[in-house]
């Protein structure tokens, strides 16, 4: 009986088109739906922004933020929020005020004032970023505040529809 | 004479090529922006020191101009309109839209405001005067009913109604 030699193995080519073409799909998709959006947006990971129709793109602004357990200013807390309402901070009933927020925002005014820190060179806005299902009563609260220290105008930020 | 050997497929070295797309693909799976964010201009209303509406001289009137207050309640919105024209044609462009079950009639806000920016076309400002209980959410579907109207939804064309807003409370 003839026994058949077994021939020398040969090194295998990998058929890399089809994982060339894939790449190729994810990288052009990838390309198209980076996004040049301004990185000062800082969003809270419980934070539930409302949808809009609103075509505005995000531009520089002063970072205020009210999630569903807190207020804050730039990443720092100023105070807790418990059931949709500001609760352990001294507000002023009076003037319609929370006084750390109010305190707060008037050193950035003045810091603002005395060197040119808007990027924009256009009047310095608040960026506010408020949870859908907060009452009127907290968000009113907070722009009054805002409105006293010297910042009446906002831009309310929103996830596109 | 020697014959010239027949030259056969060349396999083109792909490894770069992948090294490459591995690098990149990461990156840019990082930057990708999975939402896109926007932006509502609004403000809240400040001390004036012109004359108040209705002091305007009779040559000075503005009468394709109004600015509308719109409340936001329990029950529905409440309309007003003012400006320099005269009562009885203001009190006609207001009025209440009640809910619709237990939402509220956007729609219909949409329309009617519409028609008031149609009429008076120079108009742009709406102060919008939420109860306390009135969550943001519907603030901002009050500010895109009267903000703007899509013309064609496939062009993204857009009619700009009252641009600015301005956000207070009921006192």
């Amino acid at each position: 009986m003839a026994i058949k030699r077994k021939e020398p193995e040969k090194p295998m080519n990998l058929n890399l088109t089809s994982m060339m073409d894939m790449f190729t799909i994810i990288l052009v998709f990838l390309v198209f739906s980076f996004s040049s959006q301004d990185q000062n947006l800082k969003l809270d990971t419980d934070l539930t922004l409302p949808e809009s129709t609103a075509a505005i793109p995000f531009k520089w602004a002063i970072n205020v933020n009210i999630t569903p357990t807190e207020l804050k200013v730039e990443g720092n807390q100023v105070a807790v929020i418990k059931k949709g309402k500001l609760a352990s901070v001294k507000i002023d009933r009076e003037k319609k005020r929370v006084t750390p927020l109010f305190n707060l925002l008037k050193k950035f005014k003045e810091i603002e004032n005395q060197e040119k820190i808007n990027p924009t060179g256009d009047e310095t806005v608040i960026s506010f970023q408020a949870d859908k299902n907060l009452p009127f009563e907290t968000i009113d609260l907070v722009m009054k505040t805002s409105a006293q220290a010297g910042y009446p105008n906002f831009r309310f930020v929103v996830m596109k529809k | 004479m020697k014959r010239r050997e027949s030259v056969g497929p060349v396999d083109l070295n792909m490894v770069p090529v992948m090294n490459l797309f591995l690098a990149m693909i990461p990156f840019l799976l990082s930057c990708a922006a999975f939402f896109q964010a926007a932006v509502i201009n609004a403000s809240v209303p400040a001390l004036s020191e012109g004359a108040a509406p209705g002091d305007a001289d009779e040559d000075k009137k503005q009468l394709d101009k109004v600015s509308l207050t719109l409340q936001i309640t329990k029950t529905g919105f409440v309309l007003t309109a003012q400006g320099d024209q005269t009562e009885e044609e203001l009190k006609k462009w207001g009025g209440t839209i009640a809910k619709k079950g237990k939402e509220y009639d956007f729609e219909q806000l949409a329309e009617r405001v519409k028609k008031i920016k149609d009429r008076y076309k120079k108009s742009d400002t709406i102060v919008i005067l939420p109860d306390k209980d009135v969550l943001y959410n519907t603030i901002v579907q009050v500010m895109d009913a009267t903000r703007e109207r899509t013309v064609d939804p496939r062009l993204d064309s857009r009619e700009v109604l009252f641009s600015n807003a301005v956000v207070s409370s009921i006192l």
